[in-house]
Formats: structure tokens, C-alpha cells, sequence
């Protein structure tokens, strides 16, 4: 049985298409690249999975373990084993970190944790993330760099042992050293039951983390599916090959212009 | 009750005037409960910087407290269920630097109007209210703080939860009166509605009457940020606990700035209650 099954997926946001028939099958232990241009739907697809009331689905179905994923709310989903490293982690003011790693765990736990094994667990994940283990006693995420919350995202799914890790864009804002230290944890928390769907748009990362299989995402649909030679060639070539071979036609990406409205009119007189 | 405040004792009473001078307690209590039922006015004097928890009383007329020259610490007020209406003045003279913290996670009905009025040169206060109101209750303060001195401050920092079709108003007005040059007075108001039934008015007003001050103020309403609790969810933490873990952390700052820890960690055990 496939771990996650999407079939024929169509997503919306904000009344617009943006997911306009995924198909795809990801297996056990399988580290999938997911690739695309800008604004073609694959932040889309792992918030659509992750149940981002933000994103609506109007056709499809979603698997995952054999259960159907759109019938669960978001919280169900993470306990059922799924996992999404977020693009842009939020800040929430007044939660200290550690409470809500202690929430996250007790939320999957009958017995809630005890505060000593909470607080080596914290302490042996913050020592692997190289942060300092006083970012756990902060708000959480408040304050935090960029790389630290990547880090902290990393430090997140290293605790919950989700079953399929959705990464996105996991490597923005880190230095070379960060992201050596992230492709460090997400290789050793590869195993033959967890899966990862990672986005990235930098072949340096594909490169630490040695994915299986490659797929690349075009005009809100799975284009390519293939190996690790997609990526290479993507990194060198970019995108447009795909349409000379495959016949696709790559949409740009559409920059909304946001009007605050005007506050002067310029009268002649 | 913290075990390690003791009972303030008066000094003296004189017609309807209670008078606690020159305390050498680090920790008190003062029980409004215990006062004679002609008591007005309370005086208070410290010898070093004091924490007195008040155990408010629900009475038919205002009690001024008037903090003399000098006298420095931290105001706790402790408000029971039964008591919905209070009035209260604290008057501030010179030197004076108190803070004031009110924790209200009760089940009641509120109505309290209180007013800080900053009296005598170097005047200092600051104003840390956490007001939590669910079933159907309503709660309004009006707290209002008076610069009638120069060189005088004063920073009011309002939280409040609603949950459920309750009412929570926060108002007040700060004013800086005409010569009192260098005064310096900010106001902040927030509250967080949980249900779409609820009704919050946050409404600072500045009132100043002098050029050379600083004044700010900023009110915000609104519900929980839909980014967050999504993120929270997202790691497997119900709606549920994600929004008690949201509420708890937004009116727990008001408990870290009380530095007596056994009278912390009642306030945090009542704030858990409550939610």
C-alpha cells in the first residue's frame, strides 16, 4: 500500500486555481526532490495535504496510510504522521517553546511526559540543531532568525517522528553551515518507514541529502516524474527544457499588485 | 493566601482614615474586608520597597489610598467573585513609585473604575491588568491615570480574553494637566475574542495639555490569529488545547512581573482553572 495516495487533486486559493489535478503516489522511505518555478503549486500541495483551512479543495481525494485524509481536521492529520516544515514558521507571542513541544508530545502520548524526559529530549535535539538550548525557554519562534527557525522546524520533526516529512523550502536563510547541519539531521532520520517530500530550489541541498526520485510541478500538475538526474539538469538548464521536450507551457508567474488606494488627487487648476 | 505576607497592621484610625505607616514588612496584606465601614482614606507609608496584596472589598463608596512621599513597591489586587462594582482612587505623591498588577480569572460580573493620579514630582507607576471572561459575564474597567505633577510616568498595559457571548470594555483616560512639563503616560489595550458572539471595546483616551510630554496609546481587537493556530494544530495539538495554550500565554505576563513565587504560582494555578 502506497503511504500517500493524491488523486486528481484541485486546490484553490483565494478563488484561484492553483492545484489543477495532482496525481501522485509517494512509498515508504522514499525521499522525494520537489521541484517547479515559482508560484506553481507545490507549497500549495503541502499545505493542501497539511488542511490550511487557508486552501480549498473542490476535487480529489488524499491518502494516507489508507486513510482519507480530507475527512480528518489538521491536528488528526499530524497525529495520524504527517509532518510540514513550513516555509515562513510563525511566530506565536507567549507560547514558550518548550510548552508547545510538551503539548505536541503529550498530544500523541496516553501518559503526559514527564518534565525531566521533556527537557532531555529538548536539550539532546537542541545539542544535534546546534541551538542553543535556551531558544526553548523563548516564545516561541518570537525573536527567532531565520536559521533558527528553520532549525527549530528541524528540531520539531525530530521530536514528533511524523511518518512522512514535508519540507519546504527547509534551506532558505541558512548559511553553508546551517544547511550542513539540517541535511546532517534529515539523513539521520531517514529509515525504511519515513518518508520526505522536500522542496527546494537549490541542488545543494538534493546534493547532502541524497533524494530517490524527482518530481517537478508545472502549471499546478505533476509534469516529471522521475530520477535524481531531473534535478541536475534542472540546476543547470532550469525549466525550459521541459518545454522544448515536453511540450509544456510554462505559465510566469503572476505578480499581483497591491493597491492601498490613494490618499492625494493632483488637481489643475 | 501566600503564607509569607503577614497582615498589615494600622497605625491609627482617625475619623474615616486608616493609616499604615512607615511598613517594615517586605510582604503584606491588607484587608478591606477587616476595615471599620467608615473608612474613606488609607494611608501607606514603607521604610523599604513593599508587595501588598490587597483583598479588595465590594463597598457602597470609593476609597482613596493616598501612598506617601518616597514609598515604593507593588500593588496586587486580589478581587473575589462577589465583588462586581469597585471604586478606587491611588494617589501618588513625590518619589513614589508603585506598580500596580490585577490578575482577574474569576467567574464574575465587573464593574471597577480606578484612578491613578500622579501627584508630586518623580511619580512613577505602571499598570499590568490580565482579565479573563467567558459564560455570558461582563466585565468593564475604566482606569484612568492623572498627571497633576511634572516629572511624573505612568505606563497602563490592559490584556483581556473573551470567551463565549461575554462583554469586555476596557477604557479609561490618561491625562497630562497644563504645566505638568515632562510628564510622561502610555496606554496599551488588547483583547483577544475567541467567539463570534462576543463584544470588546478597547477605548484610550489621551488628554494632554502640555507641548514637552510624551504620550502614547494603541488598542487592538481581534481573534486569534488563524496563522497560529493552524501552526499549533499542525503538530498535532488540538483546537482546543492550542487556544488554552494561546490565552494562557497571553495573560501570564502579568504573573512574572509578581516576584513573590508562592503568590505567582497560585495566580498561574487559578489561570489553569480557569481555563
Amino acid at each position: 500500500m502506497a503511504k500517500l495516495e493524491i488523486k486528481n487533486l484541485h486546490v484553490s486559493v483565494a478563488d484561484k486555481l492553483i492545484l489543477n489535478g495532482v496525481n501522485l503516489t509517494i512509498n515508504d522511505g522514499e525521499v522525494v526532490a520537489l521541484l517547479g518555478p515559482n508560484g506553481h503549486g507545490k507549497s500549495t500541495l503541502f499545505n493542501a495535504i497539511m488542511g490550511n483551512p487557508n486552501y480549498v479543495i473542490s476535487e480529489g481525494s488524499i491518502h494516507f496510510d489508507g486513510s482519507d485524509v480530507l475527512a480528518m481536521t489538521v491536528d488528526e492529520r499530524s497525529r495520524a504522521g504527517l509532518f510540514l516544515g513550513m516555509q515562513a514558521p510563525s511566530e506565536v507571542p507567549g507560547v514558550v517553546n518548550a510548552d508547545f513541544i510538551r503539548a505536541a508530545l503529550n498530544a500523541r502520548s496516553e501518559k503526559p511526559i514527564s518534565p525531566i524526559k521533556l527537557f532531555r529530549m529538548i536539550e539532546k535535539a537542541s545539542k544535534e540543531m546546534q541551538m542553543p538550548l535556551d531558544l526553548s525557554n523563548r516564545n516561541l519562534n518570537e525573536g527567532f532568525s531565520g536559521g533558527e527557525k528553520k532549525r527549530n522546524e528541524i528540531l520539531q520533526m525530530k521530536l514528533i517522528q511524523p511518518s512522512l516529512a514535508m519540507l519546504d523550502e527547509i534551506d532558505s536563510g541558512l548559511d553553508v553551515d546551517g544547511i550542513k547541519v539540517i541535511s546532517d539531521q534529515i539523513n539521520k532520520e531517514k529509515n525504511e518507514e519515513r518518508s520526505f517530500l522536500i522542496i527546494s530550489h537549490y541542488a545543494r541541498l538534493y546534493d547532502l541529502i541524497h533524494p530517490t526520485r524527482a518530481i517537478v510541478m508545472i502549471n499546478g500538475e505533476v509534469a516529471v516524474d522521475g530520477d535524481v538526474s531531473v534535478i541536475q539538469r534542472i540546476d543547470s538548464e532550469g525549466y525550459e527544457w521541459l518545454a522544448r521536450e515536453k511540450g509544456i507551457k510554462i505559465e510566469k508567474e503572476q505578480v499581483r499588485v497591491t493597491s492601498l488606494g490613494t490618499c492625494a488627487i493632483k488637481e489643475s487648476i | 493566601m501566600a503564607e509569607n505576607f503577614k497582615t498589615a497592621i494600622f497605625n491609627r484610625i482617625e475619623d474615616h482614615k486608616i493609616f499604615f505607616d512607615g511598613i517594615n514588612l517586605k510582604n503584606v496584606i491588607i484587608d478591606e474586608n477587616a476595615f471599620p465601614t467608615k473608612i474613606r482614606e488609607v494611608y501607606l507609608s514603607a521604610m523599604q520597597p513593599i508587595n501588598v496584596i490587597i483583598k479588595v472589598a465590594e463597598q457602597n463608596h470609593s476609597i482613596n489610598y493616598i501612598f506617601l512621599p518616597d514609598t515604593k513597591g507593588k500593588i496586587i489586587h486580589l478581587l473575589a467573585d462577589n465583588v462586581e462594582r469597585l471604586d478606587r482612587v491611588y494617589r501618588l505623591e513625590e518619589g513614589v513609585e508603585i506598580d500596580f498588577a490585577t490578575a482577574d480569572f474569576n467567574r464574575a460580573n465587573r464593574n471597577i473604575n480606578l484612578t491613578v493620579e500622579l501627584v508630586g514630582a518623580k511619580a512613577k507607576t505602571n499598570w499590568f491588568l490580565s482579565a479573563l471572561v467567558d459564560q455570558q459575564h461582563s466585565k468593564i474597567y475604566d482606569i484612568s491615570f492623572l498627571h497633576k505633577h511634572a516629572d511624573t510616568f505612568a505606563d497602563m498595559q490592559n490584556y483581556g480574553v473573551i470567551i463565549d457571548d461575554s462583554k469586555l470594555f476596557f477604557s479609561g483616560t490618561s491625562a497630562i494637566f497644563e504645566n505638568m512639563k515632562h510628564a510622561e503616560t502610555h496606554q496599551t489595550a488588547k483583547i483577544i475574542i475567541f467567539d463570534d458572539r462576543a463584544v470588546a471595546k478597547a477605548d484610550p483616551i489621551l488628554v494632554i495639555h502640555h507641548n514637552d510630554v510624551k504620550a502614547s496609546h494603541a488598542a487592538t481587537l481581534g481573534k486569534v490569529n488563524s496563522e497560529h493556530l493552524y501552526y499549533m494544530q499542525s503538530r498535532g495539538i488540538s483546537e482546543l488545547e492550542t487556544k488554552r495554550l494561546i490565552t494562557k500565554g497571553y495573560l501570564e505576563p502579568v504573573i512574572k512581573f509578581i516576584d513573590d513565587q508562592e503568590t505567582a504560582n497560585k495566580l498561574t494555578l487559578a489561570l489553569e482553572e480557569a481555563l
